[in-house]
């Protein structure tokens, strides 16, 4: 396993890793500090570069630049009050109201150097996991990956938020659509429509493009302003003593990191949980909690770690199970599928794919290394980005939407793919329907099938009966009844 | 009864799940068991939310007019929506009549100009950067074959300003 740890490092620092991974970098930078510019639709949208790749220079591109928009979306979220990342809205607390004190420069250095503590918690969280995760998985046979696939359905629908039928019945629509084409056991041809192009099944990439890449456009075009929309700022100054307060505090930062790296690990939960379960722990922890919302900076470094401790959280699910723990890890899993790597015991296993999973937590520690330390040093001239208008940023997304939907297959049918998808994403969002789910469903679906009908020719009914089995049963018919309980809790106390 | 545009896409996504379950009624087992498995539980969530959907509309259909202000910022996002799915519309038309070089020329230009109001240096500026951004990348780089566009195939005499990639 040491071996495979030294590896992954090598194997990151080498040519051309390094610089995809760099190139991955740069790309998330521009899509973390943009507020509007989700790190799902960019990795969606890079996608189809990563066919050239090896699996170690995909991950390092991939990761790289998701690693990275955690980092930078604290930036407008603590200048503008306007979160870069869905993830960093718990940041904006206390983070705006130190701005408005004068402290912009303290803020974004407790933030900045926060997040990289976190990074690099949340990195070796994943890297522990490793040989404490593999004799659980060395035990799961074709019965029990099937039914991981319907308890990380079950963690995403009703743990995600939102209204969990409409979930689950995404998740029924993204396992219907990855039916489509020849079935691999008879041959059938299934809701082909009499098209040759739906043979092989629906493609991925423009799938994925189409889904998270036009809603995006779309609302950047009903907003119709700058992205941050807000006046000019003057220069920003002070960030060495917001870097000095996260080693005064250090403490609330690895229980912070520890709290989101966990977190991290729980499909459905992701950053939207871990940044205010941080703050809330940060409120609880400090003897004075008036000062906090009025700018305090333990408000900015709970977030800030937690935010990024996430991430290696939950690529151990991920990776080790093939559930992902929200919708960029389920497009992250879509590219590991591209790759050929197969979650499960191959990724833990020192002999076969351990090297690649480790080179995911040198990503993690390296990435936002550098990332921090070009935010540091650059601070003034990134803020600038923030005036870019939306309207102008359109064309050029849309453009690499089509390209990158053209280029997985050269075939024009997969841009037809874009429009259907990009409709479906439209209506989804437009009506509150999750996405994430489908996704899941669309990626999973081959992997559950091959394994229900292994599992069935195999054992026939008996694999109900095998004790991991039963467990993840009945672990998705607890997680599933979690929300019911809960409200009826809730219920009962408001009745008391 | 009034209803509601989020029914009609509950609608939707039942009626593909019932289609979905029809279609699937001849196959053999081993081809049938896990669209079966999928898409029944599918249709009866689709239904239930259908059926939500159409009695959240009866309830709250005829509950007074809205203020001005909202209906107005409603049929400015509205009309906002239409306009984007038209650009992106006629830019995959773009591609499919005229190829991808051409079509993308057109549409950063007209967008940035006609949509996003630019200026004609800016324009122009930012409409050389996508051209060149296609060109060094997928064409000169990744070597991607793009085929004609249908209409130099319908009309072969049409110059197809093959210099542009």
């Amino acid at each position: 396993m040491f071996e495979a740890f030294i590896s992954g490092l090598t194997q990151v620092l080498s040519f051309p890793a390094f610089a995809f991974m760099m190139l991955g970098m740069g790309v998330g930078f521009v899509v973390g500090i943009l507020p509007g510019l989700g790190g799902a639709t960019a990795i969606a949208l890079m996608l189809p570069f990563i066919y050239p790749m090896s699996p170690v220079e995909a991950v390092a591109f991939l990761l790289g630049m998701h690693s990275v928009c955690a980092t930078t979306g604290d930036i407008t979220s603590v200048l503008f009050a306007i979160p870069g990342e869905p993830s960093c809205v718990a940041t904006i607390l206390d983070g705006h109201p130190m701005v408005k004190k004068g402290e912009a420069g303290r803020a974004l250095g407790a933030a900045l150097f926060s997040s990289l503590l976190g990074a690099w918690v949340g990195a070796f969280t994943l890297a522990a996991a490793m040989p404490i995760v593999r004799p659980l998985v060395m035990a799961f046979g074709s019965p029990e990956f099937f039914m991981v696939v319907f308890v990380g359905i079950a963690f995403m629908s009703s743990l995600g938020g939102g209204s969990m039928v409409k979930a689950f019945a995404a998740a029924a629509l993204g396992l219907l659509i990855s039916m489509v084409g020849s079935s691999p056991h008879t041959g059938t041809l299934r809701y082909t429509l009499g098209q040759l192009y739906l043979w092989e099944g629906v493609p991925l990439i423009p799938l994925v493009v189409g889904l998270f890449g036009i809603p995006e456009v779309v609302e950047m075009a009903v907003k119709g302003t700058s992205l941050a929309e807000v006046g000019p700022m003057g220069k920003v100054v002070g960030v060495m003593e917001g870097i000095k307060d996260t080693i005064r505090h250090w403490g609330l930062v690895v229980r912070c990191s520890i709290l989101g790296a966990l977190i991290g690990i729980i499909p459905g939960l992701g950053g939207g949980v871990a940044q205010f379960v941080a703050y809330g722990h940060a409120v609880q922890s400090s003897p004075d909690k008036e000062r906090f919302g009025k700018g305090a900076v333990e408000g900015v470094l709970g977030p800030g770690a937690a935010n990024n401790s996430k991430e290696g959280g939950a690529l151990i699910p991920t990776v080790a199970f093939g559930v992902p723990a929200g919708a960029t890890m389920a497009i992250l899993l879509g590219a590991f599928l591209i790759m050929g790597l197969v979650p499960g015991p191959d990724m833990v296993d020192p002999e076969k794919h351990a090297n690649i999973t480790f080179s995911m937590v040198w990503t993690l520690v390296i990435a936002n290394f550098i990332c921090v330390g070009i935010a540091l040093l650059f601070l003034n001239q990134i803020v600038k980005i923030t005036r870019i208008k939306g309207t102008i940023l359109i064309p050029f997304i849309t453009l690499l939407i089509f390209l990158g939907a053209y280029a997985s297959e050269n075939n024009f049918g997969d841009i037809f793919s874009v429009i259907v998808f990009g409709l479906l994403g439209w209506a989804m969002v437009k009506w509150d329907w999750p996405r994430a789910p489908l996704i899941l469903g669309v990626i999973l679906g081959h992997l559950a099938e091959n394994n229900l009908y292994i599992s069935t020719a195999r054992y026939g009914a008996t694999w109900l009966g095998r004790p991991i089995v039963i467990i993840l049963i009945v672990i998705s018919i607890l997680v599933i009844f979690y929300p019911f309980w809960q409200e009826r809790r809730r219920k009962q106390k408001k009745a008391a | 009864m009034r209803i509601r545009a989020g029914a009609l896409f509950s609608l939707l996504i039942t009626l593909i799940f019932a289609w979905a379950l029809f279609q699937s009624r001849g196959w053999p087992v081993s081809a049938g068991l896990f669209p079966w498995g999928i898409a029944s539980p599918g249709l009866i969530l689709a239904v239930m939310l259908l059926v939500r959907e159409l009695r959240a509309g009866t309830k709250g259909g005829q509950s007074g007019p809205s203020p001005e202000a909202e209906a107005a910022t409603m049929r400015l996002e509205l009309w906002r929506t239409a306009n984007i799915l038209a650009w992106i519309f006629a830019f995959f038309l773009g591609i499919w009549m005229l190829r991808f070089s051409v079509a993308i020329v057109l549409f950063t230009f007209l967008y940035l100009k006609l949509q996003s109001k630019d200026s004609w240096w800016l324009s122009l500026l930012l409409t050389g950067f996508a051209w060149a951004f296609f060109y060094g990348l997928f064409v000169r780089i990744l070597h991607l074959p793009f085929s004609e566009g249908q209409l130099f195939l319908w009309f072969p005499w049409l110059p197809s300003l093959p210099w542009l990639g």
